[in-house]
This record gives C-alpha cells, structure tokens and sequence, in this order.
C-alpha cells in the first residue's frame, strides 16, 4: 500500500510558513509559490455530482484547464486535461472522466458553485539528484459561492503532505518531523466540506424530492398551504435558469412544480375558499400551457442523438435539417417564453399567490366563508383523497381490454399521475417504507403509459415538424424520407409499451398491493366520511 | 492499459526521447501512465531523476518474485510513473530463456499493472534478441522512430515483413520520421518517399533540433523547459496524431 496525503491544521499563515522553513533545514527542497491560485467545484444546479459521493475540481494550469474528480474522502479518480472548463458532460473529449460522469450529470450544466482563491506555497522535498520526493503543501483558502446568501468564508488553513510513489521511507521521516512541530493539528475535514459548512451550502437537500414535513393533525388548509408553499419556492428557484436557459432541467422543474400546484389545487378539494381555487387555477394552467412550447423542442433536442443512433448510418446525416429546425424553433419560443415571464400577468400571479399563501389570517377578508373542509386534520383528507383516486385507477385500468384503444390509456395516464402527486405530497404522513414501495409499484406502471403516450405525441410532432419544414422549405426529399423511418421505430416502439400494459397494470393491482393501499388509506378515510 | 513500445534495431535514433516526451504528454492530459526503461544504459530513467536500481535485479523481476509494483516510482510529473533500468537488464534475454514461457513471461507480468494505468510505455533497449519477441507479445503499438536515410527506410520495411510473417494482429506499428533537418533535400525527397510507400507512416515529423539533446541537461521532458519551441509542438502534434490514429 501507498501511504496517503496527510493534513493538518495551522493557526496562521506565517505558522505555516515556519514548519515549510524547518522541514527545509533538514533536508535539499525549494519553494513554489503562487500568490493566487483559484480553484472552481463544478457540479449541476441540484449537486448531482456531490449527491454521489464526489467532487470536480476545476483549476487553470498554464492556458489548460484541469480537471480532477474525487471522491468526497479525497481519492482521486479521473483527471482530464481541456482547453476550457465544460458547460455540459458532452463537451468534454471522449475520456474515463467523461464515462464516469455521463450517468449522473446526464442533460444538466456544470456551474461553478464554489470558487477557492488561495495563496499556494508548495515545498517540493528533494534528493541528490534534485527529485522530487514528498510535498507539501499549505494552502490558506476563501471560499466564495456565486449566488449565495453567504458569499464568502475563510478556511481553516491546511498543510498538507503529499507522498511520491516509491518512496516511502522519506515520506515517513517526513511525518514524523511534522507530527513534532508545534502548533500543527492533524485534521481529516477537507476543504471542500469546511467552505459548504461555512457557507451553509447542503446539497444533500436539493434534490426533486418534495420533503414537505407534514402531521396527521393539522388543519388541511394549513396543510395545503406548506405543499403550496414549498411549490412556489421550487418555482421560484428555478426561473432563473429558465430565463437564462441554463440547461434544459430547469423549465422542467419549474414545469413540474406548477403541474403539481394545479393538482393540489384541484386534488386537496374544499381546504381553499372556492373563490380562490377558481380565480389562481386557470392562472396556472395558463403558466403551463405558455412553458409548453419550449419544452417541448428542449425534448426533442435532447432526443436528437438517439433518433440518429436509431438509424443506419448512411442516412443519419439527412437529420441534420430537422436539428436545425428544432434549434431554431427552441430560440424562439425561449424568447415568448421570456416574455410571458416578464408580463404582468406572470408577476400578479406570483405575488398574489405568495401573499395568499402567506396571509397568516387565511382568508381574504373576515366574510369570505370558511371552506367546508378546511379544519378537518389533514390525515383524514389526505387519506381520503387518495383511497379515491386510487380507486378510480384501478377501476379505469380494469375497464381496459387488450383491444382498447388509446385513449382510455391515456386517461389512466392521467390518473396514475394525480394519485402519484398526491402520495408525494402526503408522503410524511404514513409509514415512509410502506409508502415508498407503493410509489415505485406506480412508478411502473406510470412509465409504461408514459412511454406508450410519448410515443404517440412524439409521431404527430415528428409529422408536423415535417409538414412545417417542407412548408419553410427546409427539408429535402431525404430529410422526410429520414423523417418517416423515424416516425415508423416509433410506432413499433410505442405497439411494444402497448403488449406490456397489461401486465404492468396487473403487477399494480395485485392483491398484495391492493391489501397495502388499503390497510393505509382506506380506514382512515371511513373514519372521516 | 494500452501499451505502447519505442523500438527500433537501431540506437542513437530517438527512441527514448520519444518514450519520455509521449509518456509525459499522455500523463499530463490527465491519463494513468508508466514508464518502463528497459534499457541497461538507463537513459529515461536519468531522464527523470530517478536511481537505476532494481533490487534483485531483472531475474528477480522476471522471475515474479519482486513484484513490479513495489519497483515503480513516481516522477515529477502528475500521473506519471517510471520502473526503472536496471544494470542487470543486459542480461535478460538469457533470464528470459530460462523462465517457463520466454516469450509470455514479459506480457504476464504486466498484467497486474492493467488496472492501475492508462498507457504502458516500454522504451526498449537497441537488439534483435528474445527481449523484442517478448516486447512484442505485451505490446500494442510498436512506436517506431525512423531517421530520414534509405537505410532506415530499408530496416523499416524488413520489420514491416518481419511483422507480417509473424501473423499476429498486435502489435500495430506507428512508424514516423524523426531527427529530420529540412534544410536538407536529401531528407526532404527521403521523408516524401517514406510517406508514400509507409501508409502507417504518421504524418508529424519529429525534427532535428538540439533542444532535445538539452533534454539530458535539464533532466525533464521538452515540454517542461522549452513548451513552446519546434520540437515541443512536434511531440504533441504526433501525440495527438497517434491518439487520433488508435482510437480508430
Ligand atoms: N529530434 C532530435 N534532434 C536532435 N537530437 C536528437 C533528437 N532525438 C534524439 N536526439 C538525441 O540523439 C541521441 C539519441 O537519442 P535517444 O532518444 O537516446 O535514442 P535511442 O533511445 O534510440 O538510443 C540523444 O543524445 C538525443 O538527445
Ligand atoms: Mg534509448
């Protein structure tokens, strides 16, 4: 076994300085100073990379740039030279550090979230021959986080030795004369964990989870309002990387927390005064139809490389219209969906909402009447709701045959998505394996049927981008003809989702999970009506 | 880990300027990368600062009973590592004669190291002897430095033959000029017939420039003392050509 870096920490700089001084009394060695060096932690808007147990490391050496990903211990992993930091994992050149990343990075940018500025000093430890044997390093960072609410923090400040393969004799003596100065303290904190500490960064935290911490007897309106609430904030979170389209996952998250808003809205009956629900849910259902568009050929985009792979080569190339035409299309409906963004209507929706759902009174004005559901303790509705729309999906799932045609497919879609919203929402409510288990029994079941719709909406939008384009005369005869084959995989995909259904919806209804469903919904929803 | 060897059955031509300027270019785009100086004369090794010694010496090595592992050291250079010479490396053709399989036992050893590293770089010594069949047998790429003169050209082609009688599908060689002075028409009008009847001739040319004899001055790779001059850029030219050139 190779020994491994070791740190410690020193009250100053100058501290620092002095044990680099006495090492260099007791052997040949020679300084490398940098009064400032930086160092940039990429990683995506929800920390993917740090939610996995690493870190990426970007520093300019020279006119490269470096990257370097560890684990978060500190082991490193893959290192990669580039001529510029990437904004996405395809920029990158085809290298370990790329495979490795791919997986967990997938479509979403790398921004710098963290910057350390420091001055570096390096002691390069030497033999006879003026070769390198050991370093080490003191580094006395500041930490800034772009965008943060605490844009910076000093660091401890760390001296770290660093051994040399093959040479571990003087790497011991190394360590021993340092564990005798005074004043250095072994440390096992990294930096990268002390500047989010201090920062009060938690990436742990930013996934899409919900995480709505909810008990079974608060008033449902209450209720509704701290699922309302958590909403906005995500909404809110996430429109500036929809205005800046800064990848394409930020318009979906944003997309996603208005859909389920609507659902909350409509599903949660009774807990708002009706002049309330009737006056914001159209606002929102308008808010999901002006971000519709650019989704939608963000899909596409993404879809791009794969409709190609899915054809022979020789004909890949007569794609390459349609990805101009989606481009092109994507630019411009970014530019309406600014707009919409910017209107007044988006702004009034905002503000009205969050002054609604902050209004600590509740209500309006003292003569709005109380919704008939309001007070009752939020287990019993949220039970009650979802033993519902439970029941109607197995009821609509039920009533389809192996010769059903789509379309009660597609409103079984629909289903599934609402009881999913809803056990989402209620999630801390109930036991969270129980739970959790039901929600991935849907899960399936949800991606056959989704599946099988986007299949479907894929084909007609593949046929309209080809009458628009041969109308703006943008595609050749080879380009539809291209265009066609693709529309044909997909009907064959989307014939494949089809056979599958029935046994998905079996394996979700089956009596295991109906005596499940039952045993957490179903007493406590008789128990309120 | 794709192993790459310098070889040539001439000395003097450059092939370990190669191996150590390749190697620490490859390490330095961020790939896992050793060096192994199997040459007695120990040329890379003092390249890199590094002790020729390898306790044991090669029959131990050889033999298995000294892992190569705890032989390697690390350079100066971030990822990149060197096993060093050794004097007792004259003699290992004859160890490997004595060893089970002679020619395997090369590729065997290497085989733990395959985890660890990227790129093998084996900067072989001048000799046609049981050594290159077994550098052969563990070898990738056989990186060929070819000096503009017919003769050279006429050794080239012999390998090339040699190769195919051979019959196996590895090594692939990587011929490419180097030491050329294009002042000098002779080697212009050599280099432009080594091209067309080599089609694996890669197309950088690594030119004569005293710099990389400043290389046993400096004890470091071209890029560390003189990164921007003709030669430097050639090296990484043909470094970038040849990572072009295998992941085809
Ligand atoms: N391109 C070049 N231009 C000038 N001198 C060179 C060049 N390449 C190598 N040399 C010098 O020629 C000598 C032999 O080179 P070397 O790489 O050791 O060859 P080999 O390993 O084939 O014996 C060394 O002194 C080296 O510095
Ligand atoms: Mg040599």
């Amino acid at each position: 076994m190779n020994p491994s870096p070791l740190s410690f920490e020193v009250e100053s700089r100058d501290q620092g300085l002095q044990a680099l001084g006495r090492v260099a009394e007791t052997c040949p060695a020679r300084v490398q100073s940098h009064p400032e060096r930086r160092s940039a932690y990429l990683d995506t808007f929800d920390w993917r990379i740090y939610r996995n147990g690493g870190s990426l490391l970007s520093s300019r050496e020279g006119r490269a740039t470096v990257l370097r990903w560890k684990s978060l211990d500190g082991t490193p992993h893959h290192r990669l030279r580039v001529t510029e930091p990437p904004a996405f994992v395809w920029d990158l050149p085809a290298s370990p550090l790329k495979t490795a990343l791919e997986p967990l990075v997938e479509m979403r940018r790398l921004m710098t979230r963290l910057v350390l500025v420091f001055p570096s000093d390096t002691l390069e430890v030497l033999d006879v021959n003026q070769k390198i044997v050991a370093r080490i390093r003191l580094e006395a960072a500041t930490a800034i986080a772009p965008g943060s609410s605490t844009p910076e923090a000093t660091l401890p400040i760390l001296l770290t030795a660093d051994p040399v393969r093959g040479y571990d004799k003087q790497f011991r003596s190394l360590l021993s004369l340092l564990k005798r100065l005074p004043g250095l303290r072994p440390t096992a904190s990294s930096q990268f964990d002390s500047a989010l500490r201090l920062l009060g960064i938690e990436p742990s935290s930013s996934d899409h989870k919900l995480r709505i911490r909810l008990t079974p007897d608060i008033p449902s309106e209450a209720a509704a309002r701290r699922i309302h609430a958590r909403l906005l904030e995500t909404i809110r979170l996430n429109e500036g990387g929809v205005r800046e389209d800064l990848d394409t996952e930020f318009l979906h998250d944003f997309r996603v927390a208005v859909r389920r808003t609507r659902s909350a809205l409509t599903q949660i009956k009774g807990v708002y005064p009706q002049d309330v629900t009737e006056r914001f849910k159209p606002e929102f259902a308008w808010l999901g139809q002006v971000t519709g568009p650019k989704r939608d050929l963000d899909v596409y985009l993404l879809k791009m490389p794969e409709y190609r792979a899915s054809l022979p080569e020789h004909i890949q190339e007569h794609l390459e219209p349609l990805q101009e035409y989606l481009s092109r299309h994507q630019g411009l409906e970014h530019r309406r969906l600014v707009q919409a963004l910017d209107s007044e209507r988006y702004v009034r929706l905002l503000q009205e909402w969050q002054e609604f759902l902050t209004d600590s009174n509740g209500r309006g004005s003292p003569d709005d009447a109380v919704a008939p559901q309001a007070e009752v303790p939020i287990g019993r509705t949220a039970s009650t709701r979802i033993w519902k729309a439970y029941r109607k999906v197995l009821k609509r799932g039920r009533s389809i045959g192996e010769d059903s045609p789509a379309e009660p497919l597609h409103r079984l879609r629909i289903d599934c998505k609402k009881l999913r919203y809803l056990l989402e929402f209620f999630r801390s409510l109930y036991d969270e394996q129980e739970i959790g288990s039901l929600v991935k029994a849907l899960k399936r079941l949800q991606d056959n049927l989704g599946d099988f719709n986007d299949l479907e909406i894929q084909q007609a939008s593949l046929r309209r981008f080809a009458d628009d384009m041969f109308q703006e005369g943008l595609a050749t005869g080879d380009t539809l003809m291209a265009m066609g084959r693709l529309v044909d995989r997909l009907e064959a995909k989307q014939t494949e989702e089809r056979q599958k259904f029935e046994r998905e919806f079996a394996k979700f209804a089956s009596k295991k999970n109906r005596a499940r469903f039952r045993a957490l919904f179903a007493d406590q929803s008789t128990a309120a009506s | 880990m794709r192993v790459f060897a310098t070889y040539n059955i001439k000395g003097g031509v450059g092939k370990t300027a190669t191996a150590v300027n390749l190697a620490y270019l490859a390490a330095r785009d961020g790939a896992r990368t050793l060096i192994w100086d199997l040459d007695p004369q120990a040329a890379a090794t003092f390249y890199f600062r590094i002790r020729a010694k390898v306790k044991g010496g090669a029959k131990k090595l050889l033999k298995g009973k000294r892992p190569l592992d705890a032989t390697i050291r690390g350079t100066d250079f971030e990822g990149l590592d060197l096993l060093p010479a050794d004097f007792t490396y004259r003699n290992m053709d004859l160890d490997l004669v004595r060893s089970k399989r002679p020619t395997q036992q090369l590729a065997s050893l290497l085989l733990p190291l395959s985890l660890q590293y990227d790129y093998l770089f084996l900067d072989c010594a001048p000799s046609i002897s049981l050594v290159s069949e077994s550098v052969f047998v563990a070898t990738d790429f056989l990186l060929v430095p070819t000096i503009p003169t017919t003769l050279s050209l006429r050794t080239l082609d012999q390998l090339d033959q040699y190769l195919q009688e051979r019959g196996a599908t590895r090594p692939r060689i990587l011929p490419f000029l180097c030491m050329v002075d294009r002042r000098k028409s002779l080697h212009k009008r050599i280099c432009a017939g080594g091209i067309e009847h080599h089609p694996d001739m890669l197309e950088t040319i690594i030119p004569y420039s005293s710099l990389v004899e400043q290389m046993g001055l400096h004890r470091a790779p071209l890029a560390e003392f003189a990164p921007t001059a003709e030669p430097a850029r050639a090296y990484e030219d043909l470094w970038a050509e040849i990572v072009n050139r295998i992941s085809l």
